[in-house]
């Protein structure tokens, strides 16, 4: 186009062309002996000084053999004779001088070097019928060759044709070679990878199964056949559900619902039977198996986590009942403390009464008598300090098991006649109103602890309903058992009181009234007597509604 | 002549205190719990306090906190007669305005000798 020459039109079959050319491989391709030798022939066989295999690129010419142009390797498309030879790709084109030629007579290669004068080419013309170079011969000066002569070149065109053709069948069985090894190996890998995944699953500890959307099993590993005790033989075909308990059975359609809608299903921690009907605790993980995206089997996995479990629970077994011991503990040294603080306040104040009347007596004049008055009350400090240690030995005894009960069969209504009649008898101020059934009079006990068992309960029952009141007595039998009832209609015991008032030295608030004393430990002693009795002492009460304690013990084998 | 409140709910320790303090120029007025005893010392305005800690009702400490908060018996001398005497007994009681302890057993003679202290 440059200098004004005309350029080749490009060929009808150009696309096609082109393709087929890149098919070949040839272009800047290293040279070839086959297509030298041919270029040689073609040279000697015409006598021309240049003979030229050629390709024609989309805007280039390649040489690929080259007899006489030493140096040239292309040279563009626009100024090549060989582009206007594959435009007829059954004719040989010739032109006998190109200087009288409209198309090559002002061409650079024929104005300037190599001054190209006579050009004969023959199409190289593949089987479906593209030309995709030339094998030319070219002279300097004009001339024309003989019939055998264009004969020969069109014979050494074909043959550098069938090179090409060798060139690319050669090629595409060396790529297909190169394609069916890489499938090889590709299998190869796929078969280790195969085989690694079936001994991962055949020696897994977990069941590996895989099933149908609807939870048909399609297969099933020897993991699978330990946890569950089914083979393979007699699971594959059925269905998942037999192996989920009833109550998990809803849980189970939630599962492959969604697993079949795509989504993955991590340690979902449920239950499942075992061939022989015991359950154990399983972490289900879950997966859908695609293909075209629909999902056409579930991967399923099933491990069994009742030993994590158990031991799961274990431990917080283990903590709970240390958490119990603790708490034991804790209380043991609450009332250890306790009763450190509570000896030294019980054994203090009549220590300081005793200590103070001695004192006095000791230095001061006195009536007689006011010595004698204040000699009792010395008196009646010192039984306080002896009852105190009574008490807290017993207590401390039983406590400890080295109490031993005489026990004897004993008539319960008149060891409980007998000291309400000397308790009440000190109480002018309240009514009694006992009656106890006759048939709830016989148990087995140690009749001197029981009365102590009584003394304090009525004691307390009369202490504690400073307003007086009745005190009600009531007793009955219910198979083995005798219940006896002391119902004040006194204080009453608000809740968190009543909790404690079995614990030592625990008492509703500190009374005035000394003359029947406590030393806060009466109801600690009396139920530690009674359970050693195999009994039970318990207290209803409601503040302002008065107390009842409950007293249950065993009825004696009738006589 | 001062006037002196002894918060006490064992009979037979007022019963001592009373003898012991029958020949003393002071006016002894005795309560039989903490709540007896805040009434009393805020209608007869004493100048001294002795108070036991374990009562029905208010206990001493809470009789001091009661006390404390009447800015009029802010320096009233307050003796705790404690039947206990551990370390921490005793802070709680300085911590809650108690003025001095007396531990039980006391003589009559420290009684006497507590009194002087405060009240002369």
């Amino acid at each position: 186009m440059s200098g004004g020459q005309p350029s080749a039109p490009l060929p009808p079959d150009e696309h096609g062309r082109l393709a087929a050319l890149r098919r070949y491989d040839v272009l800047d391709s290293t040279p070839d002996r086959a297509l030298d030798d041919l270029a040689h022939l073609a040279s000697s066989i015409c006598g021309t000084p240049i003979a030229l295999v050629t390709l024609i690129d989309e805007d280039r010419q390649w040489l690929k053999a080259n007899v006489g142009l030493a140096g040239t390797q292309q040279t563009p498309r626009h100024a090549a004779f060989c582009a206007h030879t594959i435009l007829r790709p059954q004719e040989m084109m010739v032109v006998e001088d190109a200087t009288r030629d409209r198309r090559f007579a002002e061409n650079p290669s024929v104005t300037g070097e190599p001054n190209i004068r006579f050009y004969a080419g023959a199409p190289l013309l593949t089987p479906d019928g593209h030309a995709l170079g030339a094998l030319c011969v070219i002279d300097r000066t004009p001339r024309n060759l003989t019939d055998e002569q264009y004969e020969a070149l069109g014979m050494l065109a074909r043959q550098a044709q069938a090179q090409l053709e060798l060139r690319r069948i050669s090629r595409e069985l060396w790529h297909q070679n190169e394609l069916l090894n890489r499938e090889l190996e590709d299998r190869r890998r796929r078969q280790i990878e195969h085989a690694r995944l079936a001994a991962i699953i055949e020696c897994s500890d977990d069941a590996i199964l895989s099933m149908s959307p609807d939870g048909t099993v399609e297969s099933w590993n020897p993991g699978a056949e330990r946890i569950y005790g089914y083979t393979a033989d007699q699971m594959v075909g059925r269905r998942i559900h037999d192996l989920v308990p009833p109550e998990r059975r809803a849980e189970l359609e939630m599962l492959l619902r969604t697993v079949a809608n795509g989504e993955h299903v991590t340690n979902v921690e449920t239950v499942r039977c075992r061939s022989d009907g015991t359950r154990f605790d399983a972490a289900v993980t879950a997966s859908p198996i695609t293909q075209d995206d629909e999902t056409c089997a579930i991967s399923w996995i099933v491990r069994d986590i009742s030993t994590a479990k158990a031991a799961e629970r274990e431990k917080t077994e283990a903590l709970a009942l240390q958490q119990v011991a603790i708490e034991e503990l804790r209380r043991a040294n609450e009332i250890k403390n306790g009763f450190v603080g509570v000896v030294g306040h019980e054994f203090r104040t009549p220590l300081t009464v005793i200590q103070g009347f001695s004192e006095l007596l000791a230095t001061e004049d006195f009536s007689r008598a006011e010595i004698r008055e204040y000699a009792s009350d010395i008196y009646d400090e010192s039984s306080r300090l002896t009852r105190l240690i009574t008490d807290m030995l017993d207590l401390d005894r039983m406590e400890s098991g080295r109490m031993r009960l005489e026990l004897s069969p004993l008539d319960l209504n008149e060891l409980v006649a007998e000291v309400a009649a000397r308790s009440m008898a000190a109480a002018p101020g309240h009514r009694l109103d006992i009656d106890l059934a006759a048939d709830a009079a016989l148990v087995s006990g140690d009749a001197d602890r029981l009365r102590q068992v009584m003394t304090n309960l009525l004691s307390n029952a009369v202490k504690y309903s400073p307003g007086g009141g009745t005190v009600r007595i009531r007793s009955h039998r219910e198979g083995g058992t005798v219940h006896l009832s002391v119902a004040d209609e006194g204080l009453g015991i608000d809740a968190g009181a009543l909790e404690r008032i079995f614990d030592r030295y625990a008492r509703a608030g500190t009374p005035r009234d000394r003359t029947i004393s406590g030393t806060g430990l009466g109801l600690a002693i009396s139920r530690q007597i009674v359970e050693l009795h195999g009994g039970l002492l318990r207290a209803v009460s409601e503040p302002g509604e008065g107390s009842i304690f409950h007293l249950t013990l065993l009825a004696a084998q009738e006589p | 002549v001062a006037r002196i409140v002894f918060c006490e709910d064992d009979v037979a320790v007022q019963k001592l205190i009373r003898v012991a303090l029958r020949g003393s120029p002071h006016e002894i007025l005795l309560a039989d719990d903490g709540m007896d005893g805040l009434a009393l010392i805020l209608r007869e305005r004493p100048h001294m306090i002795f108070t036991d800690l374990a009562m029905p009702r208010l206990s001493g400490l809470e009789l001091c906190l009661a006390v404390r908060r009447d800015p009029a018996l802010a320096a009233l001398p307050i003796v705790i007669l404690t039947a206990s005497v551990q370390r921490s007994q005793v802070e709680t009681s300085f911590q809650h305005g108690a003025t001095d302890l007396l531990a039980k057993p006391f003589t009559m003679a420290q009684l006497r000798d507590k009194i002087r202290q405060y009240v002369g």
